[in-house]
């Protein structure tokens, strides 16, 4: 039977570490020491207590360099730490609390793979169990994602500049067809039979043109009524709207060539569609995928410039 | 004990997301159920006051093992609209800090001293972005005594995140009689009932503590693998 994991701190402990992390040094000098926990006290970050051997959350160990604590003064989600008030970190989150993950854009990882989304020019596909992936290549892992557990998880803002910790907030996901993808503090569900049915209906037919005239569209159509627009779109295609009514219909729209996209989308026939694609969670699901698929094409094109 | 179905008619938009859309309907029973004991004593409750509480709802109970869960399900939105984000500025609450077990001494010297409410840091003020959503209405079927759901509801005026904003007020809300066949979906244990693993989860009230959760997939209640027990 395969190990179940609840944390996915344990499960980056596993996968990325392979079960032994590295000492956390800064210099060249090991920085951060373990401590005892005898008393079983729970983890300051995700709350678990079978562990013997921890590390201080807060303070550094006596005689230690200053920044051997787990968390320094400048972190501020303290409150979204499970024990926030305990003085002691289990050895699986101490192991992803660490710079070469702050500095990342997101993580996909199940126990046998880990991809670290990273900025461009730091791709690197040459290893066989840690691949560095760009941002325009995630929404391959939001339509196929790993296989159970796996863990989907985002930076702040999705961006490792001037990010901060983000993978102990991040659910373990057991089923690929309904899973939870951690944006930071915020948790979007993913309907895969409906990302794969964008895919089909609107990113295939014309990926470089459809994408980001989609993500604007539908970004425009936020917080209207769906039905007003539908009607009023066509109105306006049979000339019967005039006056107010008719500018009213052409507001809806963001932008010209938005417009045009939605006269020639599959939102435009089918009106069930659209209304599904804004509701909350497809909506958030879109705005990360139409962002990869959109890095993609623009990294495309700059590829094919150079060339 | 009977199937009844809560329908709750919404007055604007509520603030549901995430796993918490996988939360069962006695998670409101409980938290009804504690407020009123509240009010009803003049001493605070203790922990153990309030776990007496919310283990004695007037739900059926299924037994798991030496545990329990209700028989109550996630919540059902009808007639979803679409609404847009919005972002709000969150103070800091001082007793944020009492609840999370940080002394008097430190608090007050951090407001004398205005590390507290700062830009950055542990202490920081916040302006999260929040998601809230449109709908008719919301309802659940529970398994229960009909009596006590509509006493204990009578106090029941909002559902979700930031009710103090207005969000997730309640205009209305009726207890019906349910079908035998309508389904009570909610989060079951893999190792109890025939579901697909989902997450782990907690499956008793309080959801939202860290301890105590199983691997759970969503499913009807009535998918029991091995002989329904109810308590």
């Amino acid at each position: 039977m395969r190990k179940q994991y609840r944390y996915p701190t344990e499960l980056i402990y596993d996968s990325y570490w392979q079960g032994s992390p590295d000492k956390h040094t800064a210099n060249g000098r090991v920085i951060r020491f373990s401590v005892k926990n005898t008393d079983h006290q729970n983890c300051a970050i995700c709350g678990r207590n079978d562990f013997e051997v921890g590390f201080n959350t807060y303070e550094s160990t006596p005689g230690a360099a200053k920044l051997g604590s787990v968390i320094s003064n400048n972190f501020g989600e303290q409150f979204s730490f499970t024990e926030p008030h305990s003085p002691v970190t289990c050895p699986y989150c101490e192991a992803v609390v660490r710079p070469q993950f702050k500095d990342l854009n997101g993580i996909v990882a199940n126990p046998s793979l880990v991809s670290l989304i990273v900025g461009k020019g730091k791709e690197d596909d040459s290893q066989p169990r840690i691949k560095r992936i760009l941002t325009g290549d995630f929404y391959k892992l939001m339509l196929e994602p790993p296989e159970p557990p796996f863990i989907f998880a985002f930076n702040k803002h999705g961006v490792g500049k001037n990010g901060t910790h983000f993978i102990y907030l991040a659910p373990v996901n057991y089923d690929r067809d309904r899973y939870v993808i951690s944006y930071y503090d915020e948790k979007i569900m993913v309907d895969r039979q409906f990302l794969d049915e964008v895919w089909v209906r609107i990113v295939k037919k014309d990926p470089a043109n459809n994408v980001m005239s989609t993500g604007a569209l539908l970004s425009g159509l936020r917080g209207k009524r769906i039905e007003e627009i539908i009607t009023k779109r066509n109105q306006e295609r049979t000339q019967n709207a005039t006056g107010a009514a008719k500018n009213k219909a052409t507001k809806a729209f963001a932008k010209g060539k938005s417009q045009k996209v939605f006269e020639g989308s599959e939102f435009s026939s089918d009106p069930d569609f659209l209304t599904r694609a804004l509701l909350q969670d497809n909506f958030r699901t879109l705005g990360l995928f139409f962002m990869s698929i959109a890095s993609q094409n623009a990294n495309s094109k700059k590829t094919e410039e150079a060339a | 004990m009977e199937k009844v179905t809560i329908t709750a008619d919404l007055a604007g938009p509520l603030i549901v997301n995430g796993p918490a859309l996988w939360t069962p309907f006695d998670s409101i029973l409980a938290f009804l159920a504690v407020e009123r004991a509240r009010g009803q004593h003049d001493e605070p409750l203790s922990t153990e006051d309030m776990r007496a509480i919310i283990d004695n709802l007037p739900l059926q109970k299924v037994a798991l093992g030496g545990d329990y869960l209700y028989a109550a399900s996630m919540i059902a939105l009808h007639n979803e609209h679409v609404h847009e984000a919005v972002t709000i500025y969150k103070s800091i609450r001082v007793q944020r800090f009492i609840d999370a077990g940080i002394d008097a001494d430190t608090i007050i010297r951090g407001v004398r001293q205005r590390f507290i409410a700062q830009g950055s840091g542990a202490y920081k003020t916040g302006a999260p972005t929040l998601y809230p959503r449109l709908a008719n209405a919301a309802s659940w079927t529970v398994i229960g005594n009909k009596e006590k759901i509509v006493d204990l509801l009578r106090d029941w005026t909002h559902i979700g995140k930031k009710s103090s904003l207005g969000y997730g007020r309640i205009k209305s809300h009726r207890v019906t009689a349910s079908s035998e066949q309508d389904p009570i979906m909610r989060p079951l244990p893999v190792e109890h009932f025939d579901v697909a693993p989902l997450s782990f989860m907690r499956l008793k009230p309080a959801y939202w503590r860290q301890d105590g959760r199983l691997l759970a997939g969503i499913g009807d209640i009535s998918r029991r693998r091995d002989n329904a027990k109810t308590i």
